[in-house]
C-alpha cells in the first residue's frame, strides 16, 4: 500500500455506530405496564373499559363487544340501569368532559343483540355442578363465569321467567323485556339448566340441593318491604312498592286512582311514581323526608321524573292519614336536616307541630326493603341486616356462597353482578381451576400521566343521552332513552384517553431520539421491545406516551 | 388520536453520542431517514459532530464532510456543483449547521449561497447559543437568556433569521421542530422535491443549555409554538407566507418558568418578553395576510 493511499484510509469512517453500546449511559429503562384505568377499577365488574372502547375507535366492533362480554355478559342491560360510578372516575372529566361509557357499552350491547353475536363457545367440561339459588343480576352473573370455566350450573328460580329485579323491579320504559329476553337467552344458550317457579323455601330444600351440588350459590336478593308501623293497619289504601312493580312489569297492575303519593327517594320511588302516571294517575307526588340532594336514587331518574310532571315534596314524613267529608288526606310532619347519621347523610329531624297535608287516593310506601333470611342450616350470620359473607363471598357455611341484595346494602345492579363474577371466580379456584383475580388494589392511572397534546379539547359526541320527547312518553312504557348511532359511538370513542392501555399509536417508537424502540409485529406479546443496548433511558417515550402505558424504572445492579 | 404514520429510510443509526432525550438528535433522525441515502452531508464544529460518532464509527449512512465553521452553505453548494458536474444530478446535498454555525459563523456564506440559489437543502438545528462548548451566546439567544457569556440575561434580542432569508428571495424557508413531527416530515419532504436554495430552521431545545427535564423536549417544542415564541410557518419565493402552527394565547410564563436560563427573570421583563413575542406573531400574521 503506497503512503499517501495509508493516509487517506485513516480520514474515512468505516464502520457503523450500531455496533456502539450506549445502553450504558443509562441509569433508568421504560418499561411498559399494567395499570388499570380509574373506570375499570371503579367499575364493579372489574370491566376493561379503555381496551373494548379502543376496539370500538379502531371499528372492531365483535372484537370490542368480545373483550366486554368477558366480565359483564348483559352490555344491553347495564348499558341502560348502571349506575356507571366508570364516568364519575373518567380522567377526561378533570379536562373537558367524561366519556359516555355507559350509551357506549349500550351501543356495543344492542348492536351485538343486533347481529345475533353468541358467546364464545364452552369447550371444557369439568365435573363440579353449582346451584344458583335467584336468577336475579347476581345469580346470572354467577352462572356466567361458572359456565365459561366449564362447570355445570343449574339456576333455581321461584318466580315464572329469569331476571329477577331486572324484570319486576325495573319498569319496562327504562329496560324493554325484549332486550332483558334476549341477553338471558344468549346467556342460557351456553348451556344452562333453569327450574322455574321453584322456591327454595326449606331446610330440607336446602339440604337436598347441598348434598346434590358442589357449592351454592345464593342470590334471593332483598324482597321485604319496610314499612311504617303507624300505617300498619290502613293497608286499604295503601301499596307496597315494590309489590306494585311486580304487577305492573307483570301485566296486573292495580288501579291507584287519580291522586297518587308515593313514598321514599329511591330507585322504587321514582319508579312507581313514573309507572302510576304512565297507567293513569293525574297527579303523582313524591314525599321524601330529607332534600333531593340527599336521594339515594339516581339523579337522571330525578330529572326525568319531573319532566313528566312528578311532583316532589322535601322534609316531609308521614304520620297519618285522615277522612275529612270522603276524602282521604296524608298528613306529614314537616322535617329539617340536622348532623350526619351513620349513613353520612344529613339526619331528618322533626319541626315541632309544623304539619303539611296532601289528598290521596292511594299511597305507595317505597322505604327500602330488607332481606329474607334463606333457611340453610344454623349457621347463618347477620351483619348491618343482610347476610354476612367474607371478602370472598362466602357464607360461615362451607361451599355456601351469597350475593346481591342478599348481602349487601349497596343495591345496584353492577355491584350485585360483580358479587356474582367474584363468587364464581372464588367457586372456581376452590374447584381447582384457574381463574383471573380482579386488580382492584393496583393503583390507577392519573390525569397528569395523560399527554394531552394528542386530545385536543372536544366536549362530548354523546353529551347525556338522548330521549324522547315527554308527551310521547307518558302515556305508555316505551323507553325513554335512546341508543346512538355507530358515528357518534365512534366519535365519542375517538375521545377515549385509554388511559393505561397501549392502543399501539406507535409514539414511543417515533419519538426515541435513539432508535431504541422496535415494533412487534406478531399477534401474541408485547407491541414493543426496548432495546436495552441502545436504550439511554432518557424518558421521551413515557412522555410522548399519549395515556400512561409505559413508566420509567431505575436499573440497580 | 391523532396517529403518526412516518415513512423512514434507516439512514441515521443508534449508537450514536448525543445526549439522552436529545431533540436534536430526533430532528436528525427524520431529517436523513426522510433525505433518504442518495445524499451527501456537510457538518461544520456543533453538536452534530460527536452525534456522528468518532472515527472510524458513524451514526450515519451516507458520505458527510467536516468543513469548517463558516463554510457549511459554500461547502455544500461546491460538492452539488461537482456532482452535476460529473452527471449525478439526482444526488441532495446537506448542509447541517448549528444556529452558531448559521446566525453568527456562517452568515456570510448562507447569504452567498442564497443569492446564486444554489441547489441545496440548509438545516439549521437551532438550540439558541454555543451549546457544544459550554452555553456561550449566539445571535440567536433570545433576549434575557441566560448563557455563561451574558451571565446577567442577554440584552439584545434574537435575530431573525427567516426574515433575513426571505429577503434573499430563495424559493423555500420553513421553520419546525419535532413537536410535531408530522409537519416536520411534511416540510423536509417539500423541501427535498423542489430545488434550489432550501432552508428549513428547527427549533431544538437543548437539556442542559435551557435547563429543563430529560424528557421534555417535545413539551418545550411545543410550548415554544403554543406561546407564539416559534411560529411553524412556510415562506415560499420569499412571499408566500404560510403559517402551519401558531400561537394559541398561551402566556409566555408557561414556557419560560420551566426553564432555568429564564430563572432570573424579573416580572417586568417577563412582560417584556411578552410583549416582543406579541408584537412578533402580529407581524407574522401579516406577512401571512391573515
Amino acid at each position: 500500500m503506497s503512503k499517501a493511499a495509508n493516509m487517506l484510509s485513516t480520514a474515512w469512517t468505516t464502520l457503523r455506530s450500531d455496533a456502539l453500546n450506549t445502553g450504558t449511559w443509562r441509569s433508568a429503562i421504560p418499561t411498559y405496564r399494567y395499570c388499570p384505568s380509574p373506570c375499570h377499577q371503579a367499575c364493579p365488574v372489574n370491566n376493561d373499559i379503555p381496551a373494548w372502547i379502543d376496539g370500538i375507535e379502531k371499528g372492531e366492533l365483535h372484537g370490542a363487544w368480545l373483550k366486554l362480554a368477558v366480565n359483564n355478559p348483559f352490555p344491553s342491560i347495564t348499558g341502560r340501569v348502571c349506575h356507571h360510578p366508570c364516568e364519575s372516575y373518567c380522567n377526561r372529566g378533570q379536562y373537558d368532559e367524561k366519556i359516555s361509557i355507559r350509551m357506549l357499552e349500550r351501543y356495543l350491547g344492542d348492536l351485538s343483540l343486533e347481529r345475533g353475536w353468541s358467546f364464545p363457545a364452552v369447550d371444557v367440561a369439568k365435573k363440579e355442578r353449582v346451584a344458583i339459588i335467584g336468577g336475579g343480576p347476581a345469580g346470572l352473573s354467577a352462572a356466567y363465569h361458572l359456565r365459561l370455566e366449564g362447570y355445570t350450573v343449574e339456576i333455581y328460580e321461584a318466580r315464572q321467567k329469569l331476571g329477577g329485579l331486572l324484570r319486576y323491579g325495573i319498569p319496562a320504559y327504562r329496560l324493554p323485556k325484549e332486550v332483558l329476553d334476549r341477553e338471558i337467552d344468549r346467556l342460557l344458550e351456553l348451556g344452562i339448566e333453569v327450574h322455574t317457579d321453584v322456591a327454595i323455601n326449606t331446610p330440607g330444600e336446602y339440604d337436598r340441593l347441598q348434598k346434590e351440588y358442589d357449592a351454592l350459590f345464593i342470590s334471593t336478593g332483598a324482597q321485604r318491604s319496610r314499612k311504617l308501623a303507624q300505617f300498619e293497619d290502613s293497608s286499604g289504601i295503601i301499596q307496597d312498592g315494590l309489590d306494585y312493580l311486580y304487577k305492573v312489569n307483570s301485566g296486573q297492575a292495580p288501579g291507584l286512582g287519580q291522586k297518587v303519593l308515593v313514598i321514599g327517594g329511591g330507585n322504587t320511588a321514582i319508579d312507581t311514581a313514573r309507572s302510576a302516571k304512565r297507567l293513569g294517575a293525574d297527579q303523582v307526588m313524591i314525599i321524601y323526608r330529607r332534600t333531593e340532594e340527599e336521594m339515594p336514587s339516581q339523579k337522571s331518574e330525578i330529572l326525568e321524573a319531573g319532566e313528566e310532571g312528578i311532583l316532589f315534596t322535601f322534609l316531609a314524613s308521614p304520620v297519618r292519614i285522615e277522612k275529612e267529608n270522603g276524602v282521604q288526606k296524608l298528613v306529614c310532619q314537616k322535617m329539617q336536616l340536622g348532623e350526619n347519621d351513620s349513613s353520612g347523610r344529613p339526619r331528618p329531624e322533626p319541626i315541632k307541630d309544623a304539619y303539611l297535608s296532601f289528598e290521596a287516593d292511594s299511597m305507595i310506601m317505597a322505604l327500602g326493603s330488607d332481606i329474607v333470611m334463606p333457611k340453610i342450616g344454623n349457621g347463618l350470620e347477620i351483619q348491618d341486616s343482610v347476610l354476612k359473607v367474607d371478602g370472598k363471598q362466602e357464607t360461615s357455611i362451607k361451599n355456601v356462597f351469597a350475593g346481591g341484595d342478599l348481602t349487601s346494602n349497596i343495591r345496584f345492579v353492577s355491584t350485585a353482578m360483580g358479587a356474582g363474577k367474584k363468587a364464581a371466580q372464588q367457586m372456581a379456584q376452590l374447584f381447582g381451576g384457574n381463574t383471573v383475580q380482579g386488580s382492584s388494589d393496583l393503583e390507577t392511572v392519573s390525569f397528569e400521566e395523560i399527554n394531552t397534546f394528542y386530545f385536543p379539547r372536544n366536549p362530548a359526541v354523546v353529551s347525556g343521552s338522548f330521549q324522547l320527547v315527554v308527551s310521547d312518553r307518558i302515556k305508555n312504557f316505551e323507553e325513554v332513552q335512546l341508543g346512538i348511532s355507530e358515528e357518534q359511538a365512534i366519535g365519542e370513542a375517538t375521545r377515549c384517553f385509554n388511559c393505561g392501555f397501549c392502543t399501539v399509536c406507535d409514539n414511543c417508537y417515533y419519538f426515541c431520539p435513539d432508535m431504541a424502540i422496535a415494533r412487534n409485529s406478531g399477534e401474541d406479546g408485547p407491541n414493543y421491545t426496548v432495546l436495552d443496548q441502545y436504550c439511554k433511558g432518557c424518558g421521551l417515550c413515557v412522555r410522548e406516551c399519549p395515556r400512561g402505558a409505559i413508566v420509567l424504572k431505575e436499573e440497580s445492579k | 388520536m391523532k396517529h403518526y404514520e412516518i415513512a423512514e429510510e434507516r439512514v441515521f443509526l443508534p449508537g450514536h453520542a448525543a445526549c439522552p432525550g436529545c431533540a436534536m438528535a430526533l430532528a436528525l433522525r427524520y431529517i436523513l431517514n426522510t433525505v433518504g441515502l442518495n445524499a451527501v452531508g456537510v457538518i461544520p464544529p456543533s453538536c452534530m459532530g460527536p452525534m456522528m460518532g468518532a472515527n472510524p464509527y458513524s451514526s450515519m449512512r451516507i458520505p458527510i464532510i467536516h468543513n469548517s465553521f463558516e463554510s457549511s452553505a459554500s461547502t455544500a453548494a461546491g460538492i452539488k456543483r461537482a456532482f452535476k458536474a460529473r452527471g449525478k444530478d439526482d444526488v441532495h446535498v446537506l448542509a447541517l449547521a448549528g444556529d452558531g454555525g448559521t446566525y453568527d459563523i456562517g452568515l456570510q456564506a448562507l447569504s452567498s449561497v442564497a443569492e446564486h440559489n444554489e441547489d441545496i437543502m440548509y438545516f439549521c438545528m437551532d438550540n439558541e447559543g454555543y451549546m457544544n462548548t459550554g452555553t456561550q451566546k449566539s445571535s440567536s439567544t433570545p433576549r434575557h437568556a441566560y448563557t455563561t457569556s451574558t451571565p446577567g440575561g442577554k440584552e439584545s434580542r434574537k435575530k431573525n433569521l427567516v426574515e433575513i432569508m426571505a429577503a434573499h428571495r430563495v424559493p423555500y424557508i420553513a421553520t419546525t421542530n419535532i413537536g410535531y413531527l408530522d409537519d416536520l416530515v411534511y416540510k423536509i419532504k417539500k423541501a427535498k422535491k423542489m430545488q434550489g436554495t432550501r432552508i428549513v430552521v428547527l427549533l431544538t431545545p437543548c437539556i442542559d443549555g435551557w435547563g429543563f427535564p430529560g424528557n421534555d423536549v417535545a413539551t418545550m417544542s411545543r410550548l415554544a409554538v403554543q406561546t407564539g415564541v416559534f411560529p411553524l410557518y412556510e415562506v415560499e419565493d420569499g412571499e408566500k407566507y404560510t403559517i402551519n402552527h401558531g400561537s394559541q394565547g398561551m402566556p409566555i410564563e408557561n414556557y419560560l418558568k420551566r426553564q432555568r436560563r429564564y430563572r432570573h427573570l424579573s416580572k417586568d421583563q417577563i412582560e417584556e418578553i411578552q410583549k416582543e413575542v406579541d408584537q412578533g406573531w402580529q407581524r407574522l400574521q401579516k406577512l401571512a395576510n391573515l
